[in-house]
């Protein structure tokens, strides 16, 4: 049985500790950095049921720790930060401190000091990060990576993705949300960029170049990105969140190559199932991308496969690195150093 | 009263389109084709039952003509048309480059002559209502704008950098940088350009990515590159969404569409068939009426000087590789 301890906001652990629960060999041992007073108030304010969400928090079931110091006191095998790296910086350098294995959401880092602070940590670590995207454990993009792998459309001539919603439900930017909060907005939509970049990189190659835009409003935030990669092609990211008001989901992804073309469109898989005009999931939750993102974590603990020796992959958070300096210099920023 | 019009020109793909479109219009008297290529001024002459011509031919027997020749030739046929007071619907991009964009626009400034561009995306009824739920203050404070205009590569001297100008940068630029300035009332002013020739062995790029911002500080992201596979069941697409303060609007000028699949075991057997109101039919009717002085409202030359600016700067972004401002 793998203890993990999950480390994040209320929505985002509720939402892992669920995964871990349908697991056989899981169990979350221990819970750091739950404010359940502060999303009660998050949830009052888009019309949810207190009492509900009560009562979702209380069946954490797992001891509650003021932070992860303690909480690796007991016996742990992994933590999990639950949302971005970036918005939990001091708990990733606290694993890996201590020797533990870590799993979380890419980016680990904004800026390129805390990007090799972190990098340096984990290599000097007993343990490992893990900080893939759960995009790339989703069946679509998965579908997408083969079809591209095995030729299917030949070599990349534009990618294009569009994203209002990458998380379901109320409450589904909280992580961003506090990203933007302490960081900005340009720092919260390139913590947002970094799982297209994990997507954009594993199927097409190391990005070798980046341009962005960021914009902000009382409305919503806004911002695109222009790629080009090592080995030729080009790819634009467009970002977009309201902070008044849910967006309809929507994703839209588009792979153009010189033999053929790859479309997705959300609005397209939202009819397989749905109650009226509302789309509902069909996936269990341990079989959904989330799931099966944790699953891979807990089989690389247990598994024969050989941990990382630091960060894994490092470069879409290196990447977002530089699309933040991008934003702020208003220049296009060249990735010079070997992607792993 | 109709109004004698010719085609002047058969190179470019929408010469035919337009003479179909003419050779229906109760408004208008296509007299006449006329090209280079004999034989195939001929083949599309004979098409829609009109004569086929030499360029000063058909100059002498019309009051207006749509210029559909290379991007190079427009400046000799567009003198032409000048001395012989014949009005001027011409193929977009203006000209090759930005200087030859000004010379023809400051040369029929100075004449009493209808000149006109072929922006038929301001005639797309989606569009259309786009402008006036803008105007209304719909989307309020502007914050950010997104278009695509990809379509297939269409080959010939379209590819020729000195027939064209460039390759997709120099094609598809035009139509979305004109439309969000026509909808806007906003210039851009700056532009960062990534381009790359990944699709097919050509001495052009076929890939047109220009991140952009425009007068009031909004970022503008078009991809104009010619992706869109040839077996694609439809030619490419026009769409543009503006995120505002208040509301995000998008419009697809080619969104309303029905599939056509054929089972009979040859020739094109899935295509995208658009059903909306024509706006090349639009554009046409509107350049009639404004031979006979019943209208105004249209792309200008002035308005194809300033897309030619957006494309010189994005050419001079890529020689650079770094966003550059655009000069008008």
């Amino acid at each position: 049985m793998k203890r993990i301890v999950a480390v994040g906001t209320e929505a985002a652990v509720r939402a892992h500790a669920e995964r871990y629960r349908r697991f056989d060999d899981a169990t979350v041992c221990g819970v750091v950095g739950v404010d359940f007073g502060s999303t009660v108030d998050r949830k009052r304010s888009v019309g949810t049921d207190d009492s509900a969400a009560r009562g979702e928090a209380d069946a954490l079931d797992a001891p509650r720790y003021e932070s992860l110091l303690e909480a690796l006191g007991a016996d742990v095998d992994g933590v999990d930060i639950c949302g971005p790296g970036v918005s939990h910086a001091d708990a990733l350098e606290t694993a890996l401190g201590a020797g533990v294995p870590v799993r979380c959401d890419p980016p680990i880092a904004l800026d390129a000091e805390q990007f090799d602070r972190l990098v340096s940590c984990a290599s000097g670590s007993e343990g490992w990060l893990v900080a893939r995207s759960p995009h790339r454990f989703s069946r679509m993009y998965d579908r997408l990576h083969s079809a591209v792998e095995s030729g299917g459309i030949g070599p990349i001539g534009v990618a294009r993705i569009e994203r209002t919603a990458p998380f379901d439900g109320p409450g589904w930017n909280v992580s961003y949300a506090e990203v933007r909060a302490v960081e900005g907005h340009t720092e919260a939509l390139c913590s947002v960029l970094a799982h297209d970049v994990d997507v954009l990189e594993w199927t097409f190659g190391p990005v070798e170049r980046v341009f962005v835009r960021a914009r902000e409003s009382e409305r919503c935030d806004h911002a695109h990105a222009v790629f080009a990669f090592r080995e030729g092609g080009r790819a634009t990211v467009e970002i977009r969140w309201h902070r008044t008001e849910t967006p309809t989901p929507r994703i839209g992804v588009e792979y153009s190559g010189k033999h053929g073309r790859l479309d997705f469109d959300e609005d397209d898989a939202s009819t397989a199932f749905r109650a009226g005009t509302t789309p509902l999931a069909v996936d269990p939750p341990e079989d959904d991308c989330r799931g099966r993102a944790l699953r891979a974590f807990l089989d690389r603990l247990g598994g024969t496969e050989a941990p990382p020796t630091n960060v894994a992959p490092a470069s879409p958070s290196r990447v977002v690195v530089a699309a933040r300096r991008s934003a702020v210099e208003n220049r296009p920023i060249t990735l010079t150093e070997e992607s792993p | 009263m109709t109004v004698d019009v010719g085609i002047c020109s058969t190179a470019h793909v929408n010469a035919e389109v337009y003479a179909a479109l003419l050779s229906k219009l109760p408004s208008a008297n296509l007299v006449g084709i006329s090209g280079r290529n004999a034989e195939r001024t001929r083949r599309r002459a004979d098409a829609v039952g009109t004569a086929a011509m030499s360029h000063s031919e058909l100059m002498r027997a019309v009051d207006g003509v749509v210029v559909c020749s290379p991007t190079a030739d427009h400046d000799e046929l567009i003198d032409l048309a000048l001395r012989h007071d014949v009005a001027v619907l011409c193929e977009k991009p203006l000209e090759t480059s930005l200087p030859a964009a000004k010379s023809i626009r400051d040369r029929c400034a100075e004449r009493d002559v209808v000149t006109k561009m072929a922006m038929p995306i301001r005639f797309s009824r989606p569009m259309q209502r786009f402008k006036e739920h803008y105007e209304a203050g719909a989307v309020g404070d502007l914050l950010a704008v997104s278009g695509v205009n990809r379509g297939r590569m269409p080959g010939g001297w379209f590819v020729d950098p000195e027939l064209a100008g460039g390759g997709a940068v120099a094609d598809h630029t035009d139509h979305i940088v004109d439309i969000v300035r026509w909808i806007t009332g906003e210039e851009v002013t700056e532009v960062y350009a990534e381009t790359d020739t990944r699709f097919y062995d050509i001495p052009v790029e076929d890939v047109n990515l220009l991140s952009m911002t425009l007068s009031n500080g909004a970022s503008f992201l078009l991809d104009g590159s010619w992706s869109t596979p040839q077996k694609s069941p439809f030619w490419g697409d026009a769409e543009v969404e503006l995120v505002g303060s208040k509301e995000t609007l998008s419009a697809d000028c080619f969104g309303y569409r029905y599939s056509h699949v054929r089972d009979i075991g040859h020739g094109t057997h899935n295509e995208s068939i658009y059903w909306g109101a024509d706006p090349n039919n639009a554009l046409l009717r509107e350049f009639v009426a404004a031979i006979r002085g019943e209208s105004t409202v249209a792309a200008s030359f002035d308005d194809a000087v300033r897309t030619a600016a957006v494309i010189a700067a994005a050419y001079k972004s890529v020689e650079r590789g770094e966003p550059v401002d655009v000069t008008y």
